[in-house]
């Protein structure tokens, strides 16, 4: 287990009042129930609350790597992380946050806003004219199986789509098409033919008389830097005048994301992109590089081999992947703001001088409601879901508590001795709560300051909570 | 077009006249850009700037030896080399879209051109994905090879039994197993694997060479890693084949699936013809990893 006790008794401190808050809400005790896993990243959290300005460096070591790690491209992530570092050094470092926390959050923000904010849709032409979407890629990047997810998804919005198979070089590749569109109800068009130019003629006529109103081309896959495949492709679009232009990417693709989006666009012209096979476990730094570089929005996103497995592409689900998986940057976001060294060392103070006051409680609450319900700490950890009890937690008790105490003055919080029976009435109005709540939250603070004291005393109290984190 | 640009700008990058650190951290750049993964490109390039200390030479040619010499401890080259007068099995594994049927159609070719090699067997495995038996149906008419293949939809495992004893009766040399492309992360389909290598390991021709092969697409990032490293807890993996070479991307990963997994690489395809696949050679990789080529 990680040593948290030499190295860092102020987190600890502050981690037992976190779970004391918890435990006083509770009515048990809360550290049997949880897993040793959460424990353990709790405390590994913990042992990282002490970051200052000076190892903000590091932090940008790690988000580099992360971003390298998941196959953003070298290039956009030195321009990234150089631009965002920038940004963060002019920034005022919020009260309860360390730099790098905000750095994180920073570099979070600014992946979702390079990843675009909002949706973005194909730009389709109204049913009574044709709309030609030309699919493109290299070879298995699933070009096939995304046109035909598409078409399921457009006829699913009310839309008469056709399939058009121009892939005349992988063999059965027509066929592929023709047995998914099957599947999915959809009309192919194929033909034996050499030219997929002359495929899609034929297929521009079949639709027009047939009034298809959207067409949707599936083309061979090729490399990029096949001038001859390329060319192929810049004289299927000026025939097919396409609405949507879209490269079909994997998600899986590693440093060379950038280049193939990048020769597709300059050459072909893109209007977007559909990010394929995101069910892999990659973390899909190539979303990031390619719409970094060419600037053409991820349209949708490849979920499955099934024929409905096609989303929209959500930015922040992204933006969190490619950060680190299972969510564990925002948790620790979360949790190093609500653990946070210095203040805890001025509680610690005042837990041992008694001076520990509402205003304090109040504090140590909203850091706790920082992190969020437990609950929702829990599931942002890979395989722990569920594994919590959280009805022993009651967080409308929390939030009462806190509507009280904002309902005293400054001075009753600094002393809440002075509150006697007339300022309890004004309070419990104030806060939409009955005198009894007052009384409760005024029973307990006392209580919770005794135990403070005596938690901040007695060595054996603290040996004992932390032997319990040990032991798990 | 292809793999000139690396060495040629490493070459250059030497020729600065910044200080060491700076062309260290180029070539680190380098590395990572040709996919070979930022935690082992900094490994990479932390003993070689130790080396080149040591050795007190950090010119051009001394840097790159340093760092073939450090990838040639990793990488190897796994040789496939049938056992005569009996039934050899290949069994072809990877994630949707690397390029597994196109590669066992080359194979096919490749092995019946350098081992003589006339009886070939081909199985449809791949009863998934739609058309993908047809897609080697027409490989075999092609190649004019026996295909065994059942409906789309039927339990693979009885394809590759099927075809272990159809090819054992006609006493072929040699059979392709081609399987469905799968996600690595798909428990359920990674185990309907190992119950392929189960019949396969069960069935085939003990004299005969068993041989599991993972194709990975050249232009794969780090996942790659991730996907061996699955496919060879289970169901194992003898070699990997490096796909998609003749793109721009430089297969770094074959490196860190090298260093990290100790996998060996058999094949590498690169092109769009029937002949465009090659044997594995170090030296030949390395090279066009850094632009020799």
């Amino acid at each position: 287990m990680l040593g948290i006790t030499a190295t860092n008794p102020i987190s600890v401190d502050n981690f037992k009042f976190y779970l004391y808050i918890i435990e006083g809400h509770s009515g048990a005790l809360m550290l049997e129930r949880l897993s040793g896993k959460l424990i353990s990243i709790i405390k590994q959290i913990s042992g990282k609350a002490l970051i200052s300005d000076k190892n903000i460096e590091s932090a940008i070591d790690e988000i580099k790597l992360a971003l390298l790690e998941a196959d953003v491209n070298l290039r956009v992530v030195r321009r990234f992380v150089n631009r965002t570092a920038e940004d963060a050094m002019g920034m005022k470092v919020a009260r309860d946050v360390t730099p790098s926390q905000q750095f994180v959050k920073i570099v979070y923000d600014r992946l979702v806003e390079i990843l675009g904010e909002k949706r973005s849709a194909l730009d389709l032409k109204g049913p009574d004219t044709q709309s030609v979407i030309l699919c493109m890629g290299l070879q298995g990047s699933g070009k096939t199986t995304t046109a035909a997810k598409l078409g399921a998804f457009l006829a699913r919005e009310g839309r008469k789509p056709i399939l058009v198979a121009a892939d005349p070089v992988r063999p059965a590749a027509a066929e592929q098409l023709a047995v998914l569109g099957k599947q999915a109800g959809i009309d192919v068009f194929r033909l034996e033919e050499k030219s997929p130019a002359k495929i899609v003629k034929k297929a521009l006529e079949k639709a027009g008389r047939e009034q298809f109103d959207t067409v949707i081309v599936d083309t061979t896959g090729r490399m990029h830097v096949d001038d001859a495949m390329m060319k192929e492709l810049e004289e299927l679009k000026r025939l097919a005048r396409p609405v949507e232009s879209l490269l079909i990417a994997d998600a899986m693709t590693g440093q060379q994301a950038v280049d193939i989006a990048k020769s597709f666009d300059e050459r072909i012209g893109l209007t977007g992109v559909i990010l394929s096979k995101f069910d892999s476990d990659a973390r899909g730094g190539a979303a990031l590089s390619i719409r970094s570089i060419t600037g053409r929005p991820i349209k949708y996103v490849g979920t499955g081999e099934k024929i409905e497995d096609l989303e929209p592409f959500y930015p922040e689900r992204m933006a969190s992947r490619i950060l680190g998986r299972g969510d564990i940057v925002s948790l620790v976001e979360k949790a190093e703001a609500a653990i946070e060294a210095e203040e805890a060392e001025q509680i610690r103070e005042k837990m041992e001088s008694n001076t520990f006051d509402f205003d304090d409680y109040l504090d140590q609450f909203r850091r706790v409601k920082k992190m969020g319900s437990v609950r929702s700490l829990i599931e942002m950890i890979p395989g722990l879901q569920g594994n919590v009890d959280e009805d022993k937690i009651n967080l409308e008790d929390m939030k009462k508590e806190e509507s009280i105490i904002l309902s005293m003055t400054r001075k009753e919080r600094k002393n809440p001795l002075i509150i006697g029976p007339g300022r309890r009435k004004r309070i419990a109005r104030g806060s939409g709560t009955a005198v009894f709540d007052v009384n409760k939250l005024l029973k307990k603070f006392e209580k919770t300051k005794i135990m403070m004291k005596k938690m901040a005393r007695n060595k054996d109290y603290q040996q004992r909570l932390i032997g319990n984190l040990d032991r798990h | 077009m292809k793999k000139s640009s690396l060495g040629e700008r490493l070459r250059s990058l030497f020729r600065r006249p910044e200080g060491d650190d700076a062309r260290f951290d180029d070539l680190l750049d380098l590395l990572i850009e040709a996919d070979v993964g930022a935690a082992v490109a900094s490994a990479i390039v932390a003993d070689v700037k130790r080396e080149s200390r040591e050795r007190r030479a950090s010119d051009e040619e001394t840097l790159v030896a340093l760092c073939k010499d450090m990838m040639r401890s990793w990488i190897s080259a796994a040789d496939i080399v049938p056992v005569k007068d009996a039934l050899n099995v290949v069994l072809v594994l990877g994630v949707n879209g690397v390029g597994k049927t196109t590669t066992i159609a080359k194979l096919a070719s490749f092995f019946r051109k350098h081992y003589g090699l006339d009886d070939i067997v081909l199985a449809a495995a791949d009863t998934f994905r739609a058309a993908a038996a047809e897609q080697l149906a027409l490989w075999g008419e092609r190649l004019g090879l026996k295909v065994v293949r059942q409906a789309q939809g039927a339990d693979p495992g009885a394809v590759v039994y099927d075809s272990l004893e159809s090819a054992k009766s006609r006493h072929a040399q040699l059979l392709f197993i081609d399987t469905s492309g799968r996600m690595h992360n798909k428990e359920q389909l990674v185990r309907e694997l190992v119950k392929i290598d189960r019949i396969a390991t069960g069935r085939r021709d003990s004299a005969g060479l068993y041989h599991r092969m993972l194709v990975i697409d050249a232009t794969t990032g780090q996942n790659a890693l991730r996907q061996a490293e699955v496919f060879k807890a289970s169901p194992g993996i003898d070699s990997i084949a490096l796909a998609k070479f003749d793109s721009s991307a430089k297969g770094g990963i074959a490196v860190a699936v090298g260093k990290e997994l100790g996998l060996p690489v058999s094949f590498v395809g690169n092109g769009e013809r029937l002949e465009d696949i090659e044997p594995f050679r170090t030296d030949t990789y390395l090279s066009s990893l850094f632009g020799e080529i």
